[in-house]
């Protein structure tokens, strides 16, 4: 960890959705996301892993306004996110963009690709229009993208090149930290690992960092230097990615590592303790989210939410067994 | 293991006419599945890996796709076989489960009278009796409170408990095979590895075999006893599950480990496989892979290099840099 500080930094940012009326159900709260905190430091790529529905996505999106946390603060490079008023906002947007999982439904299916990008271009005022073409044609390069493509519309694309321009847009305003939503979940094996390799060798090139969400700890393991695990909207563990992987202290992490596939036959066939199923994010069990399902729960579990402990070596759990 | 095979697959070909032209989806696919086993064909999108298995039973639509080549079901030829016939064998001979369990599921039925609709259809017993079973099949699928849940509605299940009843559904008819077209993609890690004990339970119990299609090698290791590595609509590679992971030949096979991140091992970095699959129009004579492959020869776009190994080994590869296997496989024979 350098001295300077971080990039990005959350601040116990919390969002809960109002559950409208349903047929034989009641309206509900759904509590999103729970009083998390993280940070990103400069060049860094953190990666938030979890479940379906635990709140990841929801976290990537609050953190850069793109919806409006209830409570907490974000501040980006010194400058408080929350706080900043409309206009700085957009200012702000050029440093901080979004790649989604799946590219086709973000483009707009009737816009040329060098339109697309120039409109970008534009609202941003990266540069005077004369450049755009030569902008336009850098960028392509930049993803792996022939020439020719800049006259092409997203159909006559395949999946991999069009994460190729999801990240061709993200990179036209020149951004600071950029979040990766599912960003290769989509793509055949052989596809993924273009794509990390291209966001790796931006990184390096550009000085990225990344908040990158996903379900796939194998990901994780090769692409993100750091973790954070959430569970129904809270954060239960962080920490440098081998030691989290290789010595899970939270259980919910134990569980979700013992079920991720191996391609390892002897190892796959281990009988895997998994139990019971993510609760309704409606109805969170109390205390610790994770209690119902844990094997290790007493008492306390039930009662009282879990405060984090810090473990030294940058890790820090969200349990009872560590308080 | 018995000596026939169950299910035995040859010279399997599907066409679909695509802008007034037939194309090949897959090419010469051939396997035989025994009783009790599970047969992993694992591919990326587009390898044919599902029109395969809708060969199997019959589902690929007439006048837009044509079969050709033999499917023999305990020595019962499939391929050409009338649609009354068929559907006697849909279901309670061999049985499919797909990715997405709602598009299996009549939304508005309650999911214990599907399960008993589907005992009725194959079956002539009572409805209390088929009730009873479906109840018990629920049950031996760990749903919890199954007869509770009889008349609950799909909406109100979760995914991997939707995925489960399907599941329930699927093995009603006891069926000899199941063919499970991505089962667990749609679900989480955690969910996923409770379907795949599960299924690999009922495998056992009922000596059920089983054709589990995925892209992940990972659920492979964890499910199959055997595996067809599929690319571009043809098996380049079969083998035991333990023998391909521990030696794959073909080069795809290993181009296709070095892609994947382990969560198990620190990779010093991924080698992505260049290129892309090529397009249904766009499938060549000769090695399909020979584009991206690093290892390619002349030859390579020549004839089609048949899929051969050793004699008793039971793994094979198409691939002229195993040529000699391959003769020695033909001069045996």
């Amino acid at each position: 960890m350098t001295q300077a500080a971080p990039l990005l930094q959350v601040f116990n940012v919390s969002k809960s959705f109002d559950v409208p009326r349903r047929l034989g159900a009641p309206p509900g709260k759904v509590h999103a996301l729970d009083d998390v905190s993280l940070e990103i430091a400069e060049g860094e790529t953190l990666g938030l892993v979890g479940e379906s529905g635990c709140g990841k996505s929801t976290a990537g999106r609050a953190f850069l306004r793109l919806i409006e946390p209830d409570a907490g603060e974000v501040w980006f490079d010194g400058e408080n996110l929350t706080a900043a008023i409309p206009r700085r906002m957009r200012a702000l947007r050029k440093r901080l963009q979004i790649v989604f999982q799946d590219p086709y439904s973000s483009l707009n299916p009737r816009q040329k690709v060098a339109d697309m990008l120039a409109e970008v271009l534009t609202v941003h005022k990266v540069c005077p229009r004369a450049e755009f073409p030569d902008r336009i044609a850098t960028l392509l390069a930049e993803v792996g993208l022939p020439p020719a493509a800049a006259g092409r519309f997203p159909h006559e694309f395949s999946g991999g090149q069009r994460q190729r321009l999801g990240i061709a847009r993200a990179l036209s305003v020149g951004p600071d930290l950029i979040v990766a939503d599912e960003a290769v979940s989509a793509l055949d094996v052989s596809i993924q690992a273009q794509i990390l390799e291209l966001l790796g060798r931006l990184k390096a090139e550009r000085s990225l960092s990344y908040l990158f969400i996903t379900h796939d700890l194998g990901v994780v393991r090769y692409f993100c230097q750091r973790a954070a695990v959430m569970y129904l909207g809270r954060i239960v563990e962080t920490g440098p990615v081998r030691a989290l992987l290789d010595d899970p202290l939270h259980p919910y992490t134990r569980m979700l590592r013992a079920a991720s596939p191996v391609p390892d036959p002897a190892a796959a066939r281990k009988t895997v303790q998994v139990t019971g199923e993510v609760p309704s994010p409606l109805a969170p069990p109390s205390g610790c989210h994770f209690h119902p399902r844990c094997p290790l729960a007493t008492a306390a579990c039930r009662h009282a939410r879990p405060a984090v402990t810090d473990m030294g070596d940058g890790r820090q759990v969200a349990c009872h067994l560590y308080g | 293991m018995t000596d026939a095979p169950v299910l035995a697959v040859r010279g399997l070909s599907t066409q679909f006419r695509i802008g007034g032209a037939w194309r090949a989806a897959t090419r010469n696919v051939a396997f035989d599945l025994f009783e009790n086993q599970t047969l992993a064909l694992v591919g990326e999108s587009g390898c044919g890996k599902s029109i395969t298995c809708q060969a199997i039973l019959g589902l690929l639509p007439h006048g837009v796709a044509r079969v050709e080549g033999s499917i023999r079901y305990r020595g019962r030829e499939l391929v050409g076989l009338a649609e009354p016939e068929m559907e006697g064998i849909r279901g309670s001979e061999i049985a499919m489960i797909f990715q997405e369990p709602m598009t299996a599921l009549n939304p508005v039925m309650p999911v214990g009278e599907q399960i008993a609709e589907a005992i009725l259809v194959h079956r002539k017993c009572a409805r209390a009796e088929a009730k009873a079973e479906a109840i018990a099949f629920m049950d031996r699928v760990r749903i919890p409170a199954a007869a509770q849940r009889y008349r609950d509605y799909p909406h109100q299940f979760s995914g991997g408990m939707r995925q489960r009843i399907v599941i329930a559904m699927a093995m009603a008819c006891k069926p000899k095979v199941l063919l499970a077209d991505e089962p667990t993609t749609a679900l989480d890690v955690t969910i996923q590895a409770q379907i795949l004990a599960e299924l690999r339970d009922l495998c056992a119990n009922f000596r059920m075999s089983m054709v589990f299609i995925t892209h992940s090698l990972g659920v492979v290791a964890a499910i199959a006893d055997a595996v067809a590595v599929m690319y571009a609509g043809e098996i380049v590679e079969m083998a035991p599950v333990e023998e391909l992971f521990a030696a794959p030949k073909h080069p795809y096979t290993q181009a296709l480990f070095r892609a994947i991140p382990r969560v198990d091992e620190n990779a010093e970095g991924l080698q992505p496989i260049p290129g892309q699959v090529p397009p249904i129009t766009a499938f060549g004579e000769g090695c399909r892979f020979a584009p991206r492959c690093p290892a390619r020869m002349p030859r390579c776009t020549g004839p089609t290099p048949r899929l051969a190994g050793a004699p008793g080994s039971g793994h094979a590869v198409a691939c002229y840099l195993h040529h000699s296997e391959t003769l020695d496989a033909e001069a045996a024979r």
